[in-house]
């Protein structure tokens, strides 16, 4: 077995000696761009080799590379086999393409056009011949005069127009005048796109004008202290007003310290942020507008409002221009928040050629299948079993944890951060789980074979089987080489908890495929929305039949997208109209109203493909 | 052959099952011993449901056998099958849609020998006390999957004391959260976690 890194992300795999660059980093989660699939014709794989190979390149490798390029390391990744421990340069331009797949393009300069304006005046003096009052001057001047009557602004509008000495510049969105500035501003401007998931609330400062994200960062839902699900939020909330807007108030501050760090990192004051564009799910987005989600928990999980909504920064108290727009895209259903929304939105769901599935592997598995005209959507409550919750040694992905298992001869293991293993993380479940089922440790129905059952296997990993009274378990890492000094598990109720939630994802895959008529053979791609589909091992996702069995090459994870859908509702008022006609367009097929859901779920519970 | 359909139903051999069930009618064996045979072998199948051994599938595959069992005898079956014990009311609560659980339970109970009434998914706590006092049953089995209904079940107890059934019914409860804790917040009688355990319970109430 040779290690292969890739940079810049530090990513590795272990491979056998003789793999392809590129097998490597497929196993390392990484995508390299392979327009040709491996035939060595198209020359956009190329990678760069750090120190010396001893590999010489393949005839193809020397028609599309020059001399120069093969001396300094170049390589075609499709072509080029590992024989030793070695370090590859991925391009950083094609991973930042990579991340941005599905945004159709859309980012591009000529579409910026957010509905914050700047409009920078010379207004007339005011004389005993002109007395028109301050706001009826200003507006006046603007190119829509029929503003409407905000009363934060005027308060102090007086003085502004007389310190810029009747030169300012007016910020306008849509129909309100969100803010007057003393001279002209009209380069600074700033918006906010945030997702608030469940347990981790994201942020984005974006420039207005260019349309960069100036800083990002995260923050830990503080809301977490009152339960780590949906359910338990809603419960805490449920019939008690003030618990309520406990509720809300948590998350506000948690938005409000990110924004604090944001502003501090990029050099911009709170006060040139002019709009927020909020995704969430459906209960988080009522949370955060202080909106009861009762109803939400129960049969038959009725919101209590679906559409886009546009609130005043002040009155949820986000540190930003107090009049400036808080806009909360709209939700498709109870548990199909408005973060699908921005799913579909950055993945243009309605344009994209073909049939396309977008899955969004987490707690609620929220799934979009777009095709035919239609775009479907249902949600699976998949349970917390990918973040490692109820998996007995299961972790969330931190240092420490198990990301990535081989089993040849013994078992082989990387861990984030490359130390001694603490536990394993959802991705590195479904890996190991992949390789037990390949390896015949784990049976297709999902049993786990006894000690006494694996004749065929290597001794090293058959003494790994064990029987206790809890049931089998084989052990991934033993307590020597581990950091909590104890056996690294795998259990048979892990493996059951993993069935089911990847049965329920499978079968809500299929109920989707089948109410646009289609088949798996059709899909044209599928999209891995979330953090966890960037480090998700796309054949192991396969092998265990959680992603339905497509060409690797076809799975694309585009991280992020709910953000990313977001920041495109910020950048333009056309893409922000576009998710509120995704919104309508997306029809919500409830899983728990459907006879043939429970026997699709049954069948997906095992690892026959 | 008796030993041979035992372990033909607990290996699940739908084939070697349904063509021994064959041979033995013709061999002059009554449905009704047939049965008592098979209902063991899907005792030994919920035991190694509840050890990890077989999965939910497999429940479901024993049942697709056991029908097909039905389908065979039934024409022979002259006096009724005696029923186990009184009747149970099964049901998944108010507000809850999650009913595998549920209709597993019902299922081993059933082939256990045990008349059941399901009511289905999201059952009011009145249509519970109705169903309870239209059939006489003597145990209530209630499924909650999500937490936020555990309230509900609370309901159940209390309108069934409101009615004065409470001490004429056991009242059973199992799934995602349940635990001792919410067994004494609702005030059930008894809670389970797996299969066997259900069994056991049903069977000392019954
Ligand atoms: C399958 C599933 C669904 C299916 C239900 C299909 C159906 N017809 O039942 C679908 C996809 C429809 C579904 C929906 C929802 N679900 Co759901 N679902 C699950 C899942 C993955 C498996 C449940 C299951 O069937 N297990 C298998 C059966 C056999 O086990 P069991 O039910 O526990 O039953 C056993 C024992 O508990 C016991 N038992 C059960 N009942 C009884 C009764 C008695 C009397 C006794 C004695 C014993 C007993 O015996 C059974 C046999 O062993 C769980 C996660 C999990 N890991 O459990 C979530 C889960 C139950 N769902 C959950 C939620 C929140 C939902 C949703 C409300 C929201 C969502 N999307 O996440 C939605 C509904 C809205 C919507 N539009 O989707 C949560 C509940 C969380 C909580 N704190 O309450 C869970 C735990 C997932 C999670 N952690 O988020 N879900």
């Amino acid at each position: 077995m040779v290690r292969v890194e890739f940079l810049p992300s530090g990513r590795t795999a272990v491979v056998p000696s003789g793999t392809t660059i590129l097998q490597a980093a497929i196993a390392a989660g990484l995508r390299v761009e392979s327009a040709c699939g491996g035939r060595g014709t198209c020359g956009k794989c190329k990678v760069k080799l750090v120190g010396n190979s001893q590999v010489p390149p393949a005839p193809a490798e020397t028609k599309l590379l020059s001399p120069d390029q093969l001396d300094s390391g170049w390589a075609l990744a499709c072509l080029r086999v590992v024989t030793e421990d070695t370090v590859v340069e991925i391009d950083e331009q094609r991973d930042v393409l990579d991340r941005k797949v599905g945004m159709a393009g859309l980012l591009n300069l000529e579409t910026i056009a957010p509905s914050v304006k700047k409009y920078h005046v010379v207004l007339p003096q005011p004389s005993v011949e002109d007395q028109t009052p301050d706001w009826e001057r200003l507006t006046a001047a603007l190119p829509d005069p029929r503003l409407r009557f905000n009363r934060t602004v005027v308060s102090n509008l007086p003085g502004i127009l007389r310190s810029g000495n009747f030169v300012v510049t007016a910020v306008v969105d849509g129909d309100e005048l969100v803010a007057v500035e003393p001279g002209n501003t009209q380069d600074r401007s700033f918006g906010l796109a945030i997702d608030i998931g469940t347990t981790t609330v994201v942020a984005y400062l974006t420039d207005l004008v260019t349309g960069k994200v100036v800083a990002r960062g995260a923050v830990t839902n503080p809301q977490n202290v009152f339960g780590a699900d949906v359910i338990a939020r809603i419960t805490y909330a449920s019939g008690r007003p003030t618990k309520l807007q406990q509720l809300q108030e948590k998350v506000v501050s948690g938005i409000n310290s990110v924004i604090a760090g944001l502003c501090r990192e990029a050099q911009v004051s709170t006060k040139e942020i002019y709009q927020a564009v909020v995704v969430g799910n459906t209960t988080m987005s009522h949370l955060f507008l202080g909106i009861d989600p009762t109803n939400l928990a129960p049969a038959p999980f009725v919101p209590a409002f679906g559409q886009m909504v546009e609130v005043q920064a002040q009155e949820l108290g986000l540190e930003m221009v107090r009049s400036g727009r808080v806009v909360v895209l709209p939700n498709v259903a109870g548990y199909v928040g408005s973060d699908t929304v921005g799913v579909m939105l950055a993945a243009a769901a309605d344009r994209l050629p073909g049939v396309s599935l977008m899955v969004d592997i987490g707690t609620n598995g929220e799934i979009v299948l777009a095709g035919k005209g239609r775009i479907l959507t249902c949600s699976t409550a998949a349970g917390p079993a990918f973040e490692g919750a109820e998996i007995r040694c299961g972790m969330r992905a931190a240092e420490g944890a198990i990301e990535g298992v081989r089993i040849h001869d013994d078992v082989e293991l990387e861990v984030i951060g490359g130390k001694r293993p603490v536990g394993i993380c959802g991705s590195g479940l479904i890996d190991a789980i992949a390789e037990m089922l390949r390896t015949g440790i784990v049976v297709p129905t999902g049993r786990l074979a006894g000690p006494d059952a694996g004749d065929d296997l290597p001794p090293l990993v058959r003494r790994r089987l064990r029987k206790t009274e809890q049931g089998s378990e084989f052990v991934l890492a033993w307590a020597e080489d581990s950091a909590t000094g104890e056996d690294i598990v795998l259990t048979q109720k892990d493996i059951r908890e993993l069935q089911l939630a990847k049965g329920a994802i499978k079968a809500g895959t299929h109920v989707l495929l089948q109410d646009l008529g289609v088949e798996v053979k059709d899909i044209d791609r599928v999209l891995l929305a979330g953090a966890f589909g960037n480090y998700i091992k796309k054949e192991s996702a396969v092998a265990i039949g959680l992603l339905p069995e497509v060409p690797l090459d076809t799975i694309v994870s585009i991280g992020n997208a709910a953000g990313d859908g977001a920041r495109l509702a910020l950048l333009s008022a056309a893409e922000r109209a576009r998710a509120a006609m995704l919104a309508r367009k997306a029809e919500h097929v409830e899983l728990s109203g459907r006879e043939e859901f429970q026997n699709e779920f049954v069948n997906a519970l095992s690892f026959t493909k | 052959m008796d030993d041979k359909l035992l372990t033909a139903m607990a290996d699940l051999d739908e084939d070697r099952v349904l063509s021994l069930v064959e041979a033995m009618i013709r061999a002059g064996r009554t449905p009704l011993e047939i049965l008592e045979l098979c209902k063991k072998g899907v005792e030994i199948v919920g035991v190694k449901y509840s050890e990890g051994t077989y999965y939910l599938s497999d429940l479901i595959m024993s049942e697709e056998i056991l029908r097909g069992v039905m389908r065979i005898v039934e024409p022979h079956i002259v006096s009724s099958i005696p029923q186990h014990g009184s009747p149970i009311v099964m049901g998944t609560i108010e507000g809850d849609i999650h009913d595998l659980g549920k209709n597993i339970v019902v299922y081993l109970l059933r082939s256990y020998g045990f008349q059941v009434y399901d009511l289905g998914v999201d059952v009011s706590p009145q249509k519970f006390v109705k169903a309870i006092s239209d059939t006489g049953a003597s145990i209530v089995g209630i499924s909650v999957l999500l937490s936020f209904c555990v309230g509900s079940v609370k309901k159940v107890v209390d309108l069934l004391q409101e009615a004065g059934l409470r001490d004429k019914v056991k009242v059973v409860i199992g799934g995602y959260p349940v635990n001792q804790l919410v067994k004494e917040y609702t005030g059930a009688d008894y809670y389970a976690s797996d299969v066997t355990q259900v069994l056991d319970i049903f069977d000392c109430t019954g």
